[in-house]
Formats: C-alpha cells, sequence, structure tokens
C-alpha cells in the first residue's frame, strides 16, 4: 500500500510515517502544499493524507485542484482550525474523510485500510471468527453471531489488527466516535457482551476467547498461533 | 402599571399646553370683562351728564327712561335709576323706585379707573368732559351690583344708576358663545399637536432601535448612521458605536484566541497522543505498556475539552457552521439507547421511540448533542432509579423528553445546569468525571439548529429534558 503525507508539521509526519511503516504501509512525505500537489498529479497512491493547514498552498485548495484534473485519488483531510467549517469545505470539494486533530495513527490507519478496502474483500477472518462487512455478518465456527452494530463495529477493529493492543480511548474514539463521553465503562461492557455471546455458542470460556483483556492497558484480538 | 415614553410624552406636553391655555383664557376673560365694564361707565357718565346740563321735567321721565334703557342695552326699565337736580337745588326728577335702592349715605365715590384711556374717548370732547367730571360708585342691592354715575356740571347734577346684571350677562354670553367653539377646538389641536410632538421625539429613538436590533454577534460590525441625525442622538449613537467598537474588538480578540489556542494546542496533542502510542507499542514490560494506556486516555479526555472548548467559542461567534443532510433519528435514538442499556444494568431503562424520525440536521453535530444529553441521564441517574427516553413528531417538530432519577436538585441548582463548567454538588462531580460542558454545548448546538433544550418541570429527585427540533 503507498500512501502520500502532505503535513508541514515535522514531529507529526515523523510519527505517522513510522506508525503507517510499521503496519506495511508504505508512506511518502512532502511538507507543504505545491510539492504535494506536484506529488499527487504524478505519482499512483493508494490514498492522499493532506493537512489543511499548509504553508505556500493549503490542502483545501490541493484537493480542489486535484478533483478538477480528475484525479480521482481517495483522500483524507487532516483539520485542526475550525474544524467543522473545514470539514464540510473538504467534503464539498470531494474529501472522502476526515480526520480531526489530535488523532490515533491506528485511527487514521483503520481509515486508510477502509478506503482502500472499499472496492477490495470485505470479509475478515482470524481463526475461526469470520466477519462479512458487507452483509454485516458474523460466523463463529460456522454459527452466526447475533451482534449490535457496535459490537459489530468493534469486534471488526480489533480483527483487523489481529494481535495488537487497543486501549480503551482508542476503541471508542473508533467505534462511539470522539464525541462520546470518555468517562463511561461502555468499552468493557461491550466487549463483555460479545464474548458472553461467543461462549454461549462454542462453550470457549473466559480466558481462552478470541478478545483477550490486556491487564490495565486495553483489549486486544488472538492472532492465529 | 408602567406607561409607554410615548404616552407618557404626550399626556405631559397636552397637560402643559391646556394650563397654559387655561391661563391665557382666565386672564383674557378678567381683561375683557374690565374693559367691557369700563366702556359701560363711560356710558353712565355721558348720560348723567346729559341730565345734569338738560332741563328735563318730571313729565319725561318715561322718555327718558326708555331712551337710556335701550342705549345701555338693560333688559328692562326697572334695572335703571334716574335722578336730576338743578343749580338752585330743585329735584327737576327722580326714578320711582331711588329711595328704596340708593342709600342716603356712606357711597364711597371714585373717579372713572381709565378714563384718559378710553378710545373712544378721543376726539369727543363732551365725553371727556362727562369723564372728567364724572363720579362712580357700586351699590349692592339683592340681585345685582348696581353701578351709579354722578357728573356735577354747571352747579346743575345728574345721576344714573344701572344694575349690572344685564351687562354682566350679555358679555357672558358673548364670551360663553365664542368658547364653546373655541375650547373644543383648542383642545383638539393641543391632543393632535401633542402627539405630533411625541412621535417626532420618537422618531430618531425607532430608528435607533430598529438599526439596534440588527446588531448581533454575527453582524457585530454594523455600525448607526449619524449624518443626519440632531446633535443630542449624534452623541448618543456616537457612544453606542464607540461601544460596539470596543465589543467588537473583545469579540474578535475572543474567537481568534480560540481558534488560534485551538490550533496551537492541537498539534502538541496530536504529537503527544502519536509519540505514547509509537511508545506504547515499543513498550516491552506490561507496566510500562499500562502506564502509557493512562497516559493516553488522559490525552483523549484533554482532546475531547478542547474540542468542545472549541465548538463553543464558534457557537459564540456565532460561526458555527452546519452541514445539513437527511438524518434519521429514531436509529440515532435506538443505537444510544442500546448503549444506555449497556451501562445501566442497575436502572431501569424505558423507552419509546416513534418510527422513522427524520429531519435535515448536521449529523456530527447532532450526534454530539444526543450523545451529551445521554451522558448526562447516565452519569447522574442513580442507581436503583430509571432512565425514560421519549421520542415522538408533533406537527413540524420532533420531541425527545430524557427523565432520569437523580439525588435531589434545588431549584437555584437547576437554574445553574446550563452553566459552562457546572457540575452541580462538588461531592458528586468527583466521581461522575465529566468536563461540565456537555450541557452548555447541546444548549449552543440546540440553538443553532433552532431547536430548543429546556429543563421540564419535575419532581427535585428528578430530572426532565426536553429537546424540540424542527424538521426542516
Amino acid at each position: 500500500m503507498n500512501i502520500l503525507l502532505v503535513e508541514d508539521e515535522r514531529k507529526i509526519a515523523d510519527f505517522v510515517c513510522e506508525g503507517l511503516a510499521s503496519r506495511g504501509i508504505r508512506v511518502e512525505h512532502v511538507d507543504n502544499g505545491h510539492a504535494g500537489f506536484d506529488r499527487a498529479s504524478q505519482g499512483v497512491f493508494d490514498v492522499i493524507v493532506l493537512d489543511i493547514m499548509l504553508p505556500g498552498r493549503d490542502g483545501l485548495s490541493v484537493l480542489a485542484d486535484l478533483r478538477k484534473s480528475d484525479n480521482p485519488t481517495p483522500v483524507i483531510l487532516l483539520t485542526a482550525r475550525n474544524e467543522l467549517g473545514d470539514r464540510i469545505l473538504g467534503l464539498n470539494l470531494g474529501a472522502d474523510d476526515y480526520l480531526a486533530k489530535p488523532f490515533y495513527v491506528e485511527e487514521l490507519a483503520a481509515r486508510i485500510q477502509a478506503l482502500v478496502r472499499r472496492n477490495q474483500q470485505s470479509v475478515l477472518q482470524v481463526g475461526n471468527i469470520r466477519l462479512d462487512r458487507v452483509r454485516r455478518e458474523a460466523l463463529c465456527r460456522g454459527q452466526a453471531i447475533e451482534l449490535t452494530t457496535r459490537e459489530f463495529n468493534l469486534l471488526a477493529y480489533l480483527m483487523r489488527s489481529a494481535g495488537e493492543v487497543f486501549t480503551r480511548s482508542q476503541i471508542l474514539e473508533h467505534v462511539w466516535g470522539y464525541d462520546f463521553d470518555p468517562s463511561t465503562n461502555v468499552v468493557d461492557v461491550c466487549v463483555k457482551r460479545i464474548r458472553a455471546k461467543m461462549e454461549d455458542l462454542t462453550g470457549v470460556d473466559k480466558d481462552k476467547s478470541p478478545i483477550e483483556a490486556v491487564r490495565g492497558s486495553g483489549y486486544r484480538f488472538r492472532a492465529v498461533p | 402599571m408602567s406607561m409607554s415614553f410615548r404616552v407618557r410624552l404626550f399626556l405631559t406636553a397636552a397637560a402643559l399646553v391646556a394650563l397654559v391655555l387655561a391661563v391665557v383664557m382666565a386672564t383674557g376673560w378678567s381683561r375683557v370683562m374690565e374693559f367691557e365694564m369700563s366702556r359701560f361707565d363711560a356710558r353712565l357718565c355721558s348720560e348723567a351728564r346729559r341730565l345734569a346740563l338738560e332741563n328735563f321735567t318730571p313729565d319725561e321721565l318715561p322718555r327718558l327712561q326708555t331712551d337710556l334703557q335701550g342705549k345701555l342695552r338693560l333688559e328692562s326699565a326697572a334695572q335703571l335709576l334716574l335722578q336730576s337736580v338743578s343749580s338752585t337745588g330743585q329735584r327737576r326728577l327722580q326714578s320711582e323706585r331711588w329711595s328704596a335702592i340708593v342709600p342716603s349715605e356712606g357711597l364711597r365715590w371714585s373717579k372713572p379707573a381709565e378714563a384718559a384711556n378710553q378710545p373712544h374717548a378721543t376726539g369727543q370732547p363732551d365725553r371727556q368732559a362727562s369723564l372728567r367730571e364724572c363720579a362712580l360708585t357700586s351699590m349692592p342691592s339683592h340681585d345685582d351690583t348696581w353701578r351709579m354715575a354722578r357728573v356735577d356740571a354747571n352747579g346743575a347734577s345728574g345721576w344714573v344708576a344701572a344694575n349690572l346684571m344685564a351687562p354682566r350677562n350679555e358679555i357672558r354670553a358673548a364670551l360663553m358663545g365664542a368658547l364653546a367653539i373655541e375650547i373644543p377646538i383648542s383642545l383638539v389641536l393641543t391632543a393632535l399637536g401633542a402627539w405630533m410632538l411625541a412621535a417626532l421625539t420618537m422618531k430618531p429613538l425607532d430608528r435607533l432601535r430598529e438599526a439596534m436590533k440588527s446588531v448581533t454577534p454575527t453582524a457585530l460590525d454594523r455600525r448607526l448612521e449619524a449624518k443626519d441625525e440632531d446633535h443630542e442622538f449624534k452623541e448618543l449613537i456616537d457612544a453606542y458605536n464607540r461601544m460596539l467598537d470596543r465589543l467588537e474588538r473583545s469579540f474578535l480578540q475572543a474567537s481568534r484566541f480560540s481558534a488560534d489556542a485551538a490550533h496551537e494546542l492541537k498539534t502538541p496533542l496530536t504529537i503527544l497522543r502519536g509519540r505514547l502510542e509509537q511508545a506504547r507499542k515499543r513498550a516491552d514490560s506490561e507496566a510500562m505498556q499500562d502506564e502509557l494506556s493512562e497516559l493516553l486516555d488522559e490525552v483523549g479526555r484533554l482532546s475531547t475539552i478542547t474540542r468542545k472548548l472549541l465548538l463553543l467559542s464558534q457557537a459564540d461567534a456565532g460561526k458555527l457552521e452546519l452541514h445539513l443532510e437527511p438524518i434519521d433519528l429514531s436509529a440515532m435514538l435506538e443505537e444510544l439507547i442500546a448503549d444506555a442499556h449497556m451501562l445501566v444494568k442497575d436502572r431501569k431503562l424505558t423507552h419509546s421511540i416513534a418510527n422513522a424520525l427524520t429531519l435535515r440536521a448536521d449529523g456530527v453535530l447532532l450526534r454530539q448533542l444526543l450523545n451529551n444529553l445521554f451522558g448526562n441521564c447516565v452519569r447522574y441517574s442513580t442507581v436503583g432509579g430509571f432512565i425514560d427516553i421519549q421520542a415522538r413528531r408533533k406537527a413540524h417538530e420532533i420531541e425527545v423528553v430524557l427523565s432520569n432519577s437523580s439525588r435531589p436538585i434545588e431549584p437555584a441548582e437547576r437554574a445553574r445546569l446550563f452553566e459552562r463548567f457546572y457540575r452541580g454538588d462538588p461531592a458528586h462531580s468527583r466521581s461522575a468525571e465529566g468536563s461540565g460542558l456537555g450541557l452548555s454545548l447541546a444548549l449552543e448546538i440546540a440553538k443553532a439548529h433552532h431547536a430548543s433544550l429546556k429543563l421540564l418541570p419535575s419532581p427535585s429527585d428528578q430530572i426532565r429534558l426536553q429537546l424540540v427540533l424542527p424538521i426542516q
């Protein structure tokens, strides 16, 4: 996977590059709008991650010109100032998604993968759990599990990066959105319910549940041994 | 009851004009009476002189009486008294009722008061003479005052007395006749004038008020035009404009500050979050991972507060932009109710959501609003208590009512629930861990959607919040 990152803040660019690279995503980084437009027009990228506040030429004008020149590459906008106005303008100009600063790199990775996957396979399988994102079906050892939207999204988020630990905040932000009250224990309750549903179906007890609680930190989906 | 300024102005002006009118009429009336009386005196003097100078005989008395009655415009001969004495002291004639009315002594004579000022006197020597030689007196009687003139000329004397009732009545009737028309006309004119004066005074104020109304937080750059105003209003407008200048400056500063602050905060927050994320992934000890996870959660909390503050400052500056799209409110509420079900096992949760409640709204902001309201319900409802959610269509609106049991809340505290950073009883706020921005932000989002959000009356141990959203 090949990503273009247009971001002037070097420190942000550094950890985004590092974070995405560790997930096997190749990142090319430029630090201003003019270079961003040139690279986006010349190269072939799966997704362009575009900061709005840029020196020289701002992200929205880069986006507008890309769309004017019929460049269909999916664009994720990074917004900081006047987030709402930028979001509206950005989506009207043809952005595919937006992410408000501050964001988790995990979340950015998830959004990138979601955009890339749009036209690719929709089925996610880890071990004996299988998720069909289009039909929103969950199968455990071939048997259907009834999951709510939240439960399905949570499971999909963990399964996509099986083996990695996600904090409660990360899960909350991805599944419930960043405006959900962070003081609730809704993530724990939701995980508990998914586990209970799997347990009912398969008789697998808690300690061997595919969703593993990492003490204090959060949760991870057990990678297939 | 307080009167409007316009009415007060009108009444004051009308009362003032009416008062002046009354004073003018009263003084005018007495001047007219005085003037008419002195003319009457002059006529009496002139007739008395005639009686002194001419040698009348008693036979001529009836003819004289008729003649004088006509000249003095009396109603009857009985209102007239005559006497004439010749130079030899012989009485030429005397009216019948003379001795009944004229006292034999005690009369105090005076000269005609304004003899010299009589306009009719000029060019009439005998009249001037009659005034010069004349003496006047007044005699009270049972029906009215009598006025008597006496002229001594060439040794002979003449007296003429007349009852004043008739001339007085005549003048009064003439004046009343005139005033009967004048008073209503002048009162109407006064009222009209006072009303126009009040309207004239109010006009610049009305104009000012309309102009002031157009100044809102979104149009703080508007100024009032002072060019063609009178200088009193010009000063007022200048003072108002100067106040607007200061207001706009501080408003711009405040909103620029919050936008800048948000940007300045978000960049380091993003870096902090990214670094912590990377560090947590690389950490090899579990203890270290736990530590970093907690830090990440705190950064998440900080980000949420920054975001809410930015939204609030945008709402304050009137810059909360809405991206309207069709929203399935029923689905949104069902999702939140499912969340609430997960969170409140120890409370009774009931709900009744009408199907297919759809409206046009900003999806992100509306979700934020509902999240805040639900968060409030979950956070402040009591263990063993209840939460109830109702949503239904009402004509062109959708009404959502959220009720929950709570600890008893005083009316004074209820009034402060929508205040920023207000979290109720300090003893409860620690455990609840809200930022205290939820309800005030919800209120601003509701306002931006032309929706209303308010507390409904309820028992003190309940909270009932009503959100009414327009469908279009």
